[in-house]
């Protein structure tokens, strides 16, 4: 039985809740577990940059 | 039949692809998110929305959609193996997985 995060069938998932559910799975391939820790550090880096950005505006 | 609501960043040859699976709707209503280059403004808009950084939008690569319509049965291929990164991502996670799936079939993002 493939994991979730490879397993086929694309009615249940979709752009919308892809996300939570690979947060969400107990169990990941590699590549999945490389990519979901790339793309949070992504995420908390664009969320630093945009409270920075707002900080910042404030003073102006 | 479950109805599907689809998205394709920038005018690429998918839209109509697409045409037969679902109804083509503006990217907040679409269901799927689909789009051939990371690189482009509208992809790019999405992987700097809140959405996105609040994990409620993910971006696939419309190879999908082909990769689909080739496999005998619709259902085979796994959507999860075709996401769609930011293009700033992209280098550093291909040096550590190799290629993507649809780097095959298509040049270089």
């Amino acid at each position: 039985i493939p994991l979730p995060c490879c397993r086929t069938g694309r009615l249940s998932l979709n752009s919308r809740n892809f996300s939570k559910t690979l947060q969400s799975c107990q169990y990941l391939c590699e590549r999945h577990k490389i990519i979901l820790k790339s793309e949070m550090e992504y995420k908390r880096k664009l969320r630093r940059t945009i409270i920075a950005n707002k900080n910042t505006s404030a003073y102006n | 039949p479950l109805e599907q609501r689809w998205y394709s960043a920038g005018s690429d040859q998918f839209w109509r692809t697409v045409g037969e699976g679902g109804v083509i709707v503006n990217s907040e209503a679409a269901d799927y998110l689909f789009s051939s280059n990371a690189s482009h403004p509208d992809t790019k808009r999405i992987h700097q929305s809140l959405d996105y950084l609040e994990d409620r939008i993910t971006v696939f690569h419309s190879c999908f959609l082909t990769a689909s319509i080739n496999a005998e049965t619709k259902n085979m291929v796994a959507l999860g193996h075709f996401i769609l990164l930011p293009a700033s991502l992209q280098k550093e996670i291909r040096g550590k997985i190799g290629h993507f799936i649809w780097e095959q079939k298509t040049s270089p993002v």
